[in-house]
């Protein structure tokens, strides 16, 4: 039973691999050995879930990775409650989003390469929470990071998604830097051991003096900080969007950007000894949601809005993961990783229904160029309209359950934080500005979905004031052409035109026009995956939360049952329920009120907040800021290297083969004077000098 | 079987003086012979690799070797002697490796004098095995100095522009370094025979392996501290004494020696001028060759001569080595960083890796050497496929410069997955082939020395940051290229015929660079098993970790005795 855990990767990596060579004979038809392989392996996980419920947690080795010296890496699996967890939550979505991809990029020159680097994205995905130690853990961590970058550059024609591909991969590299070095130092005291059942150890970790825990809970951090989208390194998410959109949903707002956080859980054991480390977390997850929020106000973007929610969110998730303090630990990852399930339901939703509306408006995505799409699109309506309820926390939906879990936590974590000697007002802060967050949350999401869906209709037309100059040529002739879809620019259409006729590719999903679908809903084997979706959203939630389901399956992980002491019983925290819904109601209502139907109301608040608007507007210039300095100072410090390259160092090296020429032409070279009286005053000399010795010693 | 190496060895020698011989074939031909003699070589090569003897109870004894007294010297002699251990063979199966990338690249650009330019490939390459399988250090010296000789012609004949200076630059640049090294040699050989216990005068590099860092070396063994050092001090005459004490203790001087002319070759900052230029105006099979190879001869001596019989002089002078090996890591990405030519940024890379292959093996630790070793055979596949990429297009568009191209992905699909999947193994992207290098090379050094692990770990970051920039200019983008009538649009259409497709050789050539960055990343066991005893004959000396209150002793101890400069009486007297 346990050996099957190898299948879930392979089954994907293998479909990625037919995909991959057999593209050039299946063509249109690449997606499926890749869906069939995720399929497959979310069949292999739920019978993994399964057994985890009846068998407990277990191990298998698959082969030695790496054995130099004292670093010894197997490639070894782990099955426990938050492996399965997460694997069944991976492949369910992967495998909708695949599908939903064959639609969404049917007719795409490069359809196979997609298909193969998503099979391989979720092999990486899969063996990142399979593995059971810290190196493979790292390497399956940069290998989503890989497949992110390959996906974000996927139309690689396109400059502005090469350049966000390029920042994606170094951002990460940047926070990999921590991470790598967190493992350093635990090989180091751990006895040369990285697996989690050495480290993650409750007896090992209370000999580590507590300034090392602190150091490795800290590093171990600001990786997730990179990956998960927290401040200081979220930047390189809202410009990840420029992929395709499945690749949004799956990637960056499912599963790859929650690694941080399984990071996080996954090492929670030694999380619980360092209070410092939770707080410093909280406090970290509250100011990235919060600021999120605010710049998600005024993008006009609907994947950007989107896309800032999404760290926004993951803000959520480490605020209760930081709320892990003392007798709070068991519950507060708990309820970080029910917020990271429903919202892997409820955000790739609201990604696929942006796709579905951008699939439908040929490629634009700008919301000031689109109104009132609910009649022609009423599926994506009506399943965006789901998936925003859920986002909003209103009752009853998955959102709901999970972030009242999440502020419950916090409230608890206000009052026990005293007692492992951290000042109870930090979290009573974090408390309401998650609440806030909440009401703003609601609003941003409402005003996406009003300004979209209601109102007087309009399409986007190649006259919009918002187009750009190319676009304007492209729109009158290819409008609806497949290849278009997300190709604004002529150049990067001409450049990517790998063949102008359209792929022969038998259609068998009953959508066979490729002439237009310009303001039409997607076909069915796009719009079915949202459907499924959209129950996840609004259900998921009240199947998994109040019956326990989802806490009894993920306490068994080793050492969870146990962690932060003695269990505490979980009051229903009836003030942060009704405070938490009433935030999301109120921030709907006010949205509804501005953006239902055209109104003046918005631009007067902007214009009376003007300074704060602008810089909701250009994202706090937190950009700007980081290439005017830690990016700046790199090329500085490139052209210091290489100005002391060519004019010191250079210098030095020829100045030395200078010397023996300069000695034979200027010093010994005129000595050789040919004059007789001279070499005669020379010898004399020279014997004056031996006498000299001779008589002094 | 001991006949085997030697014919292997040879087999490319007798190649290159029949193409030397026949000036009169074509390219064609030439092209054609020199890629059949390099196949056979790399065939024996793999039977070499087979039949090699993994575990066995003797990792110290070199395999498949043949010894023959060639001059005789006093009562001893210099001995004609090969043979392979771990280390030795994983290069020398590289070096028959990557000289058929170098034949392929120079497959339709090297028209004129072509069997000559093969001619000089393959001599090259006989140098090359020569000096891994060498088990004589004066035949070492002399293969050593022999690849000089080929590589200087391939430079200073088929290159660019700059050609002349750049061959004599290389040339005597590596030659001044390796004068200093072989009187370090020297000195090792007759210390050997000075203080062994029977006075044998020996120039086999096994036998001196075992005897010098276990040698009583007298009064020489001394190895003064450098002692702590402040503003104050430079008036203190006690001060300088134990700097002078230090600087001419016989461990730290031989080791000086021999550092100075594999400092150079590597090379390490800042002893690395010599190599972007004679990069840049190398035609690419030298520059495949050179990277891929040659600067591992550099490492390799390191490895044999400097930690292997000098470890006391290692440890001491640790802090200057490590520095310098950072200093070479951090110094080399930005400055690749800040290149336009591609191939410039490339040759800044390889100062950069070869300052993290240092690194590993100044570590002093098991686990960074066993990294640096096997990591030389990646830098060597990622490195000599990066060079060759640029050689693809290079000869298309006879640019190198960043600024002139853009969105070749377009033009050159393939050429695009070589580069890419070339650049993401260099980066040290875990499932390729450089990580399981870097990492147990940081980690190695981390555990020794913990400021140096973290900066040089700060290489890691900007090397991804310069080589993304380049697939980002060169690769990504809308396709641009020189010598179309516009940027974009029509342009390239009608350019199009004139640019040649990737061809049969092109692929050929790379494949199998690029199958082996794929599986030494996935499974890189079965070079750690050949790596990993040879390496741990020379680690057997190296000092113990520094103890961190180690919270669960899992690892194993080495049970060898362990001398150390903690062990050693500090104030012994001159």
């Amino acid at each position: 039973m346990i050996s099957l855990a190898v299948l879930v990767p392979l089954f994907p990596l293998l479909g990625a691999l037919v995909a991959a060579i057999g593209g050039k004979w299946l063509k249109g038809l690449s997606h499926w050995p890749v869906i069939v392989g995720i399929g497959a392996a979310f069949f292999v996980s739920l019978l993994l879930y399964n057994s985890v419920d009846r068998l407990g947690d277990s191990r298998v080795v698959i082969f030695n990775w790496i054995d130099a010296g004292d670093l010894h890496v197997p490639f070894q699996f782990r099955i426990d409650g938050l492996t399965t967890m997460m694997l069944t939550m991976v492949t369910f979505v992967a495998t909708l989003v695949a599908i939903f991809a064959s639609g969404y990029m049917h007719g795409d020159p490069a359809y196979p390469r997609f298909f193969a680097l998503v099979g391989l994205f979720v092999f990486s995905m899969t063996g990142l929470v399979l593995s059971n130690n810290y190196v493979l853990t790292y390497a399956f961590w940069e290998g989503v990071g890989v497949c992110s970058y390959l996906l974000v550059g996927f139309w690689h024609a396109k400059p502005a998604a090469a350049a966000a591909a390029k920042k994606a991969f170094l951002v990460n590299r940047v926070g990999d830097f921590g991470f790598a070095i967190a493992i350093f130092w635990m090989w180091t005291i751990f006895g040369h051991s990285l697996s989690y059942d050495d480290v993650l150890n409750e007896r090992t970790l209370e000999t580590i003096p507590h300034g090392t825990r602190l150091g490795i809970a800290l590093l171990l951090f600001w990786a997730a900080t990179a990956k998960s989208a927290q401040i200081p390194l979220y930047v390189w998410l809202p410009d990840a969007m420029e992929g395709p959109t499945p690749v949004s949903a799956l990637i960056h707002a499912a599963t790859m950007v929650t690694a941080g956080v399984y990071l996080i859980a996954r090492s929670s054991l030694l999380f619980v000894t360092v209070p410092g480390a939770q707080a410093t977390i909280a406090v970290v997850g509250c100011l990235t949601a919060l600021l999120a929020a605010l710049i998600a106000l005024t993008q006009t973007d609907l994947k950007r809005v989107m896309a800032y929610s999404t760290v926004s969110q993951l803000g959520y998730m480490f605020m209760a993961l930081g709320a892990g303090v003392g007798s709070v630990a068991k519950f507060a990852v708990v309820a970080a990783m029910f917020h990271l399930f429903t919202h892997a339901f409820f955000k790739a939703l609201l990604f696929l229904a942006s796709g579905s509306v951008m699939h439908a408006m040929g490629g634009v995505i700008d919301m000031r160029r689109f109104r009132g799409l609910r009649h022609r699109l009423p599926y994506t309506h009506l399943t965006f309209l789901c998936g925003g309820l859920a986002l909003s926390g209103i009752p009853i939906t998955a959102g709901f359950f999970s972030k009242d879990e999440i502020l419950a936590a916090l409230n608890m974590a206000a009052h026990e934080a005293p007692r492992v000697g951290i000042p109870g007002w930090i979290y009573g802060l974090v408390y309401w500005t998650a609440l806030f967050t909440a009401l703003l949350t609601a609003f941003y999401t409402g005003r996406a979905y009003f300004w979209t869906f209601w109102g007087p209709e309009r399409l986007p037309g190649p006259d919009d004031p918002e187009a750009t100059p190319s676009e304007t040529q492209v729109q009158s002739s290819t409008v609806a052409h497949h290849v278009s879809t997300e190709l604004p620019s002529a150049d990067a259409q001409a450049a990517h035109g790998i063949s102008e006729e359209p792929v022969a590719h038998a259609d068998d999903h009953g959508h066979g026009d490729h002439d237009s679908h310009f303001g039409q809903e997607s076909p069915p084997i796009m719009w079915v995956p949202l459907a499924i979706l959209a129950g996840f959203a609004l259900l998921a939630g009240l199947a998994f939360g109040p019956t326990g389901i989802f806490e009894k399956h993920l306490v068994r992980t080793p050492g969870f049952e146990e962690m932060g002491g003695h269990a505490v019983a979980h009051a229903f925290d009836w003030a942060s329920v009704l405070l938490g819904s009433a935030a999301g109601v109120l921030g709907l209502g006010l949205a509804y009120l501005f953006y239902a139907s055209p109104s003046p109301l918005p631009a007067r608040i902007a214009a009376n907040l003007g300074g704060l608007y602008r810089a909701s507007l250009n994202k706090f210039y937190i950009d700007e800021f980081y290439d005017a300095t830690v990016v700046r100072f790199t090329w500085l410090a490139a052209a210091i290297s290489r100005a002391v390259d060519e004019y010191v160092v250079h210098n030095l090296v020829l100045s030395v083969a200078w010397l023996p020429r300069f000695v034979g032409r200027r010093v010994l070279g005129p000595l050789q004077n040919g004059l007789m009286q001279y070499y005669a005053a020379a010898t004399a000399l020279g014997v004056a000098c031996l006498l000299l010795i001779l008589l002094l010693f | 079987m001991p006949m085997l190496l030697t014919i292997t060895v040879f087999l490319p020698l007798i190649g290159s003086l029949i193409l030397f011989l026949m000036p009169m074939w074509s390219y064609k031909t030439a092209r054609q012979f020199a890629l059949a003699t390099s196949l056979i070589t790399f065939v024996l090569s793999l039977f070499l690799l087979i039949g090699f003897q993994v575990g066995t109870t003797r990792p110290d004894l070199p395999q498949f070797s043949t010894s023959t007294d060639w001059l005789t010297v006093g009562n001893s002699a210099i001995k004609f002697a090969l043979g392979l251990d771990g280390i030795s063979l994983c290069l020398f199966a590289l070096s028959t490796l990557l000289v058929i990338p170098s034949i392929f690249s120079s497959w339709e650009s090297v028209k004129e004098r072509a069997a000559a330019h093969y001619g000089l490939i393959l001599a090259l390459e006989t140098g090359l095995l020569g000096l891994f399988a060498s088990l004589d250090v004066v035949l070492f010296y002399i293969f050593f100095e022999f690849t000089l000789i080929p590589l200087f012609f391939l430079i200073g004949l088929y290159g660019g522009p700059e050609r002349r200076r750049a061959a004599i630059t290389f040339f005597l640049y590596t030659l001044a370094g390796s004068l200093l090294t072989l009187i370090g040699v020297v000195s090792l050989v007759m210390i050997n025979q000075s203080y062994s216990a029977d006075h044998v005068l020996t120039f086999s590099i096994p036998e001196l392996t075992k005897s010098l860092p276990n040698l009583n070396w007298g009064d020489w063994h001394v190895v003064h501290t450098w002692g702590e050092w402040g503003p104050r001090h430079l008036f203190s005459a006690e001060w300088w004494d134990k700097v002078w004490g230090f600087w001419l203790s016989p461990q730290v001087m031989i080791f000086m020696l021999l550092f100075a002319g594999f400092a150079i070759k590597v090379p390490l900052f800042p002893f690395h001028t010599w190599l972007p230029l004679a990069h840049v105006e190398a035609p690419t099979a030298g520059s495949i060759l050179l990277a891929g190879v040659l600067l591992k001869v550099g490492a390799y001596g390191f490895l044999r001569f400097n930690m292997a019989m000098v470890p006391l002089g290692a440890q001491a002078l640790l802090p200057f080595l490590g520095t310098i090996a950072v200093l070479g890591i951090l110094y080399g990405a930005l400055t690749a960083l800040a290149q336009t030519d591609v191939k410039r940024l490339v040759a800044y890379s390889s100062v950069s890796h070869m300052g993290f292959i240092a690194l590993g093996l100044f570590s002093m630790t098991k686990t960074g050497t066993d990294g640096a070793v096997i990591q030389m055979v990646n830098h060597g596949l990622t490195t000599g496929a990066l060079f060759a990429c640029v050689g693809i297009f290079y000869e298309r568009y006879h640019t190198r410069e960043m600024s002139e191209l853009s969105g070749l992905w377009e033009r050159l699909p393939i050429l695009a997955f070589f580069l890419i999947l070339a650049s993401l193994g260099s980066a040290a992207v875990p499932g390729l082939n450089g990580f399981v290098g870097e990492f147990p090379i940081l980690l190695g050094m981390f555990s020794r020395n913990a400021t140096f692990g973290i900066l040089a770990a700060v290489g890691m970051v900007i090397g991804a940051y310069y080589l993304l920039i380049m697939l980002q200019r060169v690769i990504f983008g809308p396709l641009r290229e020189p010598g179309a009538q516009d940027g974009h649009g029509h342009g390239p259409a009608s350019h199009a015929e004139s640019i040649r497709p990737i061809g049969w050789h092109e692929i050929a050539g790379l494949t199998p660079l690029m199958a082996l960055i794929i599986l030494i990343g996935i499974y890189p066991k079965p070079l750690f098993d050949r790596i990993s005893p040879a390496v741990g004959i020379i680690a057997r000396h190296y000092p113990p970790e520094p103890d961190r209150g180690v919270a669960v002793k899992v690892a194993h101890v080495d049970p060898a005795p362990v001398k150390s400069l903690a062990n050693l009486p500090q104030d012994r007297a001159r």
